[in-house]
């Protein structure tokens, strides 16, 4: 899932300065799993919005929505009535949809009140992990399920720097270096001789950006050349 | 043929230098201390920004060794640079007359100057060392035709300590698979705690420089703001450079404990040689080899 965590509140009252009215647009998916983004959490920034202004003697007048999903057009068809009524919108969904958002809706000043963070899992009650940079070719059968491009800071593809210390990483000493544990997989499991091919360096022309992906059963309908 | 080459196949007991160039542009203090080394040593290594920290580039500061009559060793950083930046960096040192390169993955860029820059680390230094090796045989990374090749003598870093051994041994073995002349070891304490390693590289037929370290107040203050990547600092050297009543004091121990880790390493017999790092302090280096019995 897509993590992310709300900015600052400092920083969103920056961006809403000189407007009043917004409507803070909660997404019911990734964001609201790690209560970043979700309906909660719009109720939640509505209130403190509300106080501040209060506090401050000035005025916003707040709307709260939330869709299933931001990054998918059905759902933000949802609320093209509600969405009229105000010029910006305080978009809590991760950064895809916010532009998502700006794009189906372009007269309107479309605002991010969330930091995208990783692709990550929910490891337990409110801890989430990154686990995949999305590099677009998954090395991790040849690595014991650990993915070196992202466990590994440097994302290094032959094994462990010579920064590693105690079995830990040069960066962040309270974690163990990816490569040990890759190492300790593949020797579990007797696939040692797998790591001991050197790997080619990354195509780094597969994470070339903005990546498009067509379906091979669509390429006639989006005229792709895939 | 690489000059430094030469010095490994000679068989002799060498001695090389980590020096980090200045910070900044005012070189007379760098240029005085290559002076004081020049004939004294076999090579001097050239860091890359060491730990992250922003210093004069290392290809200008090897041209300033060799000027001064050293012999430079150039480290290729991976951390920097992506590879077509390095195999241009590589082609301009060769027409420069540089060499010997030393190919790191390169401190993460946390210890330094500026935590905030992009780490690039495209390729890892098991990639470049086979780059550089696909450059000598006439072709760069894309398998375009080089015209005129370089020919370099690449040496690596390793850990003869590394804990857990076998994952570095691991990365090691590739970098030898693609072809490394020599060893430069990260800082060593425990000569004995290398054993493992030294049966290795014996095996293997790899020249190892063993690094040794002038553990200075500075550096002691480093370590314990985890700013100083390398082995740990036994607790006992840490305890002798801070309680040490003058920072002198402190010098002059440090100084006798690798006098006795350079005897110790010569006759041993089983490296080739030791690699001496001694930040801000390296005009000390002619004599400390002269007491070790390596003076010239």
């Amino acid at each position: 899932m897509i993590v992310a965590k709300r900015k600052p509140f400092p920083e969103i009252m920056e961006s809403l300065e000189g407007y009043d009215k917004v409507l803070i647009l909660g997404c019911g998916t990734c964001v609201a799993v790690c209560l970043a983004g979700g309906e909660k959490e719009v109720g939640l920034l509505s209130s403190q919005l509300a106080i501040a202004y209060e506090l401050k003697e000035k005025s916003l007048e707040i709307g709260e929505a939330t869709v299933e999903r931001q990054c998918d057009r059905e759902f933000l068809q949802e609320i093209r009535h509600q969405i009229k009524e105000y010029p910006v919108i305080l978009s809590l969904a991760c950064g895809v949809g916010v532009q998502f958002l700006a794009e189906a809706y372009p007269d309107k000043i479309v605002l991010p009140g969330v930091d995208t963070a990783f692709i990550g899992s929910n490891d337990d009650v409110g801890l989430w992990t990154e686990r995949c940079r999305m590099c677009n070719q998954c090395y991790l059968a040849l690595t014991g399920g650990v993915c070196p491009v992202t466990m590994c800071p440097k994302g290094l593809l032959n094994g462990p720097c010579s920064g590693m210390r105690n079995g830990r990483c040069e960066v962040d000493p309270d974690r163990t270096c990816a490569w040990v544990l890759i190492y300790e997989r593949m020797k579990e499991t007797g696939r040692l001789e797998r790591v001991q091919t050197v790997l080619p360096p990354r195509d780094y022309s597969r994470s070339t950006t903005p990546a498009v992906l067509t379906h091979k059963a669509y390429r006639r309908r989006y005229s792709a050349n895939e | 043929m690489s000059k430094f080459r030469e010095r490994l196949e000679s068989g002799e007991f060498l001695v090389t230098v980590e020096a980090s160039p200045p910070k900044g542009t005012e070189t007379a203090d760098f240029l005085a201390m290559l002076g004081k080394l020049a004939g004294r040593v076999d090579a001097i290594n050239l860091p890359d920004s060491r730990a992250a920290n922003i210093h004069l580039g290392p290809l200008a500061a090897s041209i300033l060794a060799k000027e001064k009559g050293l012999e430079p060793i150039l480290t290729i950083s991976c951390r920097d640079r992506n590879r077509i930046a390095i195999s241009a960096d590589l082609l301009g040192a060769y027409v420069l007359g540089i060499d010997t390169i030393l190919c790191v993955s390169g401190d993460y860029v946390s210890f330094g100057d500026a935590p905030q820059a992009k780490p690039v680390y495209d390729l890892d230094s098991v990639q470049a060392i086979k780059m550089i090796r696909g450059m000598e045989a006439g072709e760069d990374i894309g398998g375009n035709v080089l015209k005129g090749t370089p020919r370099f003598c690449v040496g690596c870093v390793a850990n003869p300590v590394a804990d857990p051994f076998e994952p570095h041994l691991l990365k090691l073995e590739k970098k030898l698979a693609v072809g490394v002349d020599f060893i430069q070891t990260l800082d060593i304490y425990d000569l004995n705690a290398a054993a493992p390693f030294l049966d290795y590289v014996r095996d293997k037929g790899i020249k190892a420089l063993a690094g040794l370290r002038l553990v200075t107040k500075r550096d002691v203050d480093l370590w314990e703001n985890r700013r100083l990547p390398g082995n740990d600092i036994p607790r006992e050297i840490i305890s002798e450079v801070k309680e040490a009543p003058t920072e002198e004091e402190a010098l002059q121990k440090s100084r006798a404990r690798l006098v006795t880790m350079l005897k110790e390493i010569r006759a041993s017999n089983m490296w080739a040689g030791a690699h001496i790092t001694m930040e801000g302090h390296e005009d000390l280096i002619p004599q400390i080899l002269t007491e070790a019995g390596l003076g010239r």
